[in-house]
């Protein structure tokens, strides 16, 4: 009673939380030490004295450039532009900023003017740059500069310009491979933030629609988004993201799975709780659902929160094929993904414990396949276990003609030979095979390999303790999903805690026009997705038109 | 949590020119664990530490206390398909088993590879029959462990064989206590009755199936197409041994000469020898209690079959007059199930009669009389009443030789009664075969002729119409 309390007091949200906006904890780097003392200095209105002090905090980097030239019909004012070799677009510089303080400074005719005058002049007519700023900071100025600003200092002037022309060498927009789909739109996302935030909105003209930047990384300073759609995603959800991403202290984020990892309930356990996918479509559906998108510059991965259960069996293609085939796919996913899963183990626990089982003549063969192979099931389902996942990772690895060397290796050698030798059966052959194509079926990686680590432990299970191994290794895996949480979100969603309206979606593709509402534990604010009655029909009357009805009578 | 993290410290010395200040950076790469923010984790999150002790000792505390203590390879079994129980001397048993012989079986196995020949099995032997003497069923089969390699294992043994001379002579109830205790002979094994040698019928060579186990097994499956026989099975055998009001009955199985044999085959470049012998069920055994008191023929098998219910297809002769004297004509049932019959037991004077009330269809598949217009319905339900007559005959001959000589009710007509009237039945109980023997039994059949073929009226040449 007392636990069922403490239990109860726990889910009650705490008065004393204070909110903290991700505003506030924007940046570790802004808060940090060495940042404050560069943002108590204001910039010199000496151009040597910055010049000098920008080189030396960036080490004199050879990427730097420092483009030192003569503003004024006479040439009679010091300046320089300063950038990133690499960071911004030369063409835009050139044109742009240099061009315009080197040419049209001449045309303005500026001379010996008051110094204020003159550094509006170069702001207003010479920079011709679509987004312009001032930084009066030293570390406004080197910030900028990181980023791919181009900077115009002016000798006299202690204040600096920031022109933006970023130009990094950029991935174009290609399909992505590792969820390629028969149907649906080709774009992945790419290395870019902005390009992939463009991908979201451009299929998203919602202008509730937020995004909220934080820069994770004490040195990468890594720019990363959270995007939800305001008055659908959950706004304790949003908060709760907010939370998790600004406790992250550390020095790198390199992709999103460092983020991923920092961020998730449960880091112990084996099954992935957040989403990541390469499709844009995919993330926009998921936050039409009403979940909330983290995407992570330098990498095209997008993070996706809470992911329950059923969403690493749901590929975006069920939604553009007829819900038959993707109902049927669906279940076919299921099939596969229990195969993968007990598959081997089921075959050592049979074969060593509960021969009764089997019925007759497949005995007989599986007798006459292992009759004369020296190892025990489970030992030769291990080999080969081990042998197809050895074979997998090195055909990732490796370089895709030599890769295809290594299929043929694994076809002949293991396949063939291994059974011509006598080392393994013929039906623990077909076993592995049978596995190692049902893990395929996962449409997303990161539940494939959990599918592939559990494998092995039930595979230890089953040859210990037999299908009763096999069957408490099962209930421990359900008693695990059932107790983890994501986000906020039960794991087993839609089936552990029944929702019965958001089964359409998980033992059955709805067809579009039944499924109505959102799923019930996210968009709780506003959970109806269509009007209901869309169901199409032919007409039912003379020039009456039927189909998207809903008034009809 | 006060762990002091890795602190790298860079510092930089920026000096400046002109002015000769002196700053000092110090870019403090800070991984040292964050405050801890209150209360910044959501609490409606629940994170189990103690399901993860939970999951780690359930996953691994089993391997280290059990072991795999009843492990056992598939290769390490003596499959057994076939035993056959006779009688030895001085009260012994004679138990004969046939074990699979993998090796020999395999079609594609790789390690049989020495002969190559796929099909056949190289012509190596696919079974090996094992026999010994012990004063049980059980005895018996431990001391086989001493001439088998491999532990032998029951749980697919299809077929127990149980020798006539058993049967007849010390009865069944012995050997079936362990049948039935045994936990590895399964209650749909076929059990039959061997007339002859066993080892004789466990040894005749077998084409299309692997073993003579399967072969057997194949032709009891089979029967069901001509429904002369009635095959029982280990568990339902059991039942009626048990119960005081049926009696116990299952096929007989014997080897007869090969019908199909031919010299010819013998000839040097002829197809090889044929066998000399084929498996084949020639009757029905009937039991008293445990012991076998007779066989019933194909005809009554028949009856046995239909009051049983377990008629599943066969064919009917029957015979109706023609211009060529009586004609014969041939149906096959359909399915007729255990639907197709009732069993009224009526009380006669006190006594217990039966009343069989039979239900079937059947197709018409062949007429020898080639004037029956079969478009008719008056024919057809003519030849339904024929039909009628000939399946009470079967019923009859059964009855009456269960009746008359065996005074065993294989009918299971004692249930029935015991079921309708068990006051009745508490009092004839004791004397049942009495009163089974002089019951009244009246049949009545009921039949249907379901479809008559392709043709409507019979074949038939021009000529024939003259001729009349």
């Amino acid at each position: 009673m007392v636990r069922i309390l403490k239990k109860f007091a726990r889910i009650l949200p705490r008065g004393n939380k204070k909110p903290q906006s991700l505003k506030e904890s924007h940046t570790q780097w802004e808060q940090s030490y060495e940042a404050g003392e560069l943002k108590k200095m204001p910039l010199s209105s000496r151009l040597k004295d910055n010049l000098a002090l920008v080189k030396q905090i960036l080490g004199n980097s050879s990427d730097l450039v420092v483009r030192e030239l003569r503003l004024g019909v006479d040439g009679g004012v010091p300046g320089a532009v300063v950038f990133i070799d690499g960071m911004t677009d030369k063409g835009t510089v050139n044109d742009t900023v240099i061009k315009g303080l080197t040419l049209e400074s001449r045309m303005a005719g500026l001379g010996g003017k008051t110094a204020g005058n003159l550094f509006a002049l170069v702001r207003n007519f010479m920079v011709n740059t679509g987004s312009v700023r001032e930084a009066a900071t030293v570390f406004e100025l080197v910030d900028g500069i990181l980023y791919g600003d181009t900077a115009v200092l002016v000798e006299g002037e202690a204040v600096a310009l920031l022109a933006t022309a970023p130009g990094w060498p950029v991935r174009g927009i290609e399909e992505p491979t590792s969820e390629s789909v028969v149907r649906g739109p080709r774009e992945g996302f790419t290395e870019l933030l902005r390009t992939n935030t463009s991908l979201i909105r451009r299929r998203l003209r919602d202008p509730n629609l937020v995004t909220e930047r934080i820069t994770l990384g004490e040195r990468t300073r890594t720019f990363v988004e959270i995007v939800y759609l305001r008055g659908l995603a959950d706004p304790r959800l949003v908060q709760e993201v907010k939370d998790r991403l600004s406790r992250i202290k550390v020095d790198g984020i390199i992709e999103s799975g460092n983020i991923e990892e920092l961020i998730e309930d449960h880091p112990h356990s084996p099954f992935p709780q957040v989403f990541r996918t390469e499709r844009p479509d995919r993330v926009v559906s998921m936050l039409l659902d009403g979940r909330v998108a983290i995407i992570t510059d330098g990498t095209p991965f997008v993070l996706v929160v809470p992911a329950e259960f059923v969403v690493f069996i749901q590929s975006s293609e069920d939604y553009y094929e007829r819900f038959f085939l993707a109902t049927a796919v669906r279940w076919l996913r299921y099939i596969a993904f229990i195969a993968s899963l007990i598959l081997p183990s089921l075959y050592i626990s049979i074969t060593t414990f509960h021969q009764e089982m089997i019925p007759t003549r497949l005995l007989i063969s599986i007798a006459a396949s292992r009759e004369g192979v020296p190892f025990p099931a489970f030992v030769e389902a291990f080999l080969m276990e081990f042998t197809f996942e050895a074979l997998r990772e090195a055909g990732i690895r490796l370089p895709r003609n030599v890769g295809q060397a290594v299929s043929i290796v694994g076809a002949l050698v293991i396949g063939q030979a291994a059974v011509s030798a006598g080392v393994v059966s013929s039906l623990m052959v077909i076993i592995v095979a049978l596995t190692g194509i049902s893990s395929f079926v996962a449409p997303v990686f990161s539940m494939a390999i959990t599918m592939r680590l559990l494998r092995f432990p039930m595979m230890v299970l089953a040859a210990t303790l037999g299908i009763f191994g096999v069957m408490m290794g099962l209930l421990v895996i359900l008693v695990h999903m059932a107790s983890l949480r994501s986000f906020g979100i039960p794991y087993l969603a839609p089936l552990a805690p029944l929702h019965a309206r958001d089964l359409k979606d998980v033992m059955v593709r709805a067809p579009m026009w039944a499924m109505e509402a959102r799923p019930a534990e996210l968009a709780k604010e506003d959970p109806i997705r269509q009007t209901p009655g869309l169901k199409p029909a032919p007409p039912t009357q003379k020039g009456q038109k039927g189909g998207g009805g809903g008034q009809r009578r | 949590m006060g762990k002091e993290g890795n602190r790298t410290r860079i510092c930089i010395f920026a000096s400046l020119k002109g002015s000769g200040q002196m700053s000092r950076f110090r870019f403090d790469c800070n991984t040292k664990q964050p405050e801890p923010v209150p209360g910044h984790c959501f609490r409606l999150f629940h994170r189990g530490g103690q399901i993860k002790v939970f999951v780690f000792l359930l996953l691994f505390l089993p391997l280290v206390l059990s072991g795999c203590w009843d492990h056992r390879e598939v290769e390490d079994l003596g499959i057994v398909l076939l035993t056959a129980v006779d009688a030895a001397p001085e009260g012994r048993v004679r138990l004969e088993v046939q074990v699979l012989v993998p090796t020999a079986v395999a079609g594609g196995g790789g390690i049989t590879g020495t002969g190559g020949g796929g099909g056949g099995g190289g012509g190596r032997k696919r079974y090996l029959n094992l026999a010994t003497e012990g004063r049980t069923v059980f005895e018996a089969i431990r001391r086989l462990s001493m001439e088998s390699p491999r532990e032998l294992f029951f749980a697919h043994n299809q077929v127990i064989l149980i020798s006539e001379k058993l049967a007849r002579e010390r009865g069944v109830a012995e050997v079936m206590d362990f049948f039935e205790r045994n936990r590895q002979f399964r209650r749909d094994t076929w059990i039959l009755v061997a007339r002859g040698d066993p080892s004789d019928i466990m040894e005749v060579p077998v084409h299309l199936e692997v073993t003579p186990a399967q072969n057997i097994v194949g032709v009891i499956k089979n029967q069901e197409l001509s429904a002369r026989f009635a095959p029982t099975r280990l568990g339902e055998f059991a039942e009626m041994l048990e119960s005081s009001g049926e009696e116990p009955y299952t096929a007989i199985l014997e080897a007869v000469p090969n019908a199909a044999f031919s010299r010819v085959s013998l000839h040097p470049g002829g197809a090889g020898p044929a066998p000399f012998h084929n498996i084949k069920l020639t009757g029905t055994a009937v039991f008293r209690r445990d012991r076998l008191v007779g066989w019933l023929n194909e005809r009554e098998a028949r009856g046995l079959l239909w009051v049983r219910g377990k008629v599943r297809g066969g064919p009917i002769t029957f015979s109706i007059p023609g211009p060529r004297g009586e004609q014969k004509l041939a149906v096959e049932i359909l399915r007729a199930g255990r639907g197709g019959v009732k069993l009224e037991p009526f009380l006669a004077g006190g006594q217990p009669g039966m009343r069989v009330e039979i239900n079937t269809r059947v197709n018409l598949t062949e007429s020898e009389n080639l004037e029956l217009d079969l478009r008719n319905p008056q024919v057809i339900s003519r030849l339904e009443k024929q039909l009628a007559g000939a399946i009470k005959q079967e019923v009859m001959a059964c009855v009456t030789r269960l009746q008359e000589e065996y005074r065993a009710d294989a009918l299971g007509f004692g249930e029935a009664v015991h079921r309708k009237y068990p006051r009745v039945w508490r009092q004839v109980e004791g004397e049942w075969e009495d009163v089974f023997a002089t019951m009244p039994v009246t049949v009545e059949v009921k039949t249907v002729i379901r479809r008559i073929g392709l043709i409507n009226k019979p074949l038939r040449p021009p000529r024939m119409q003259e001729a009349q």
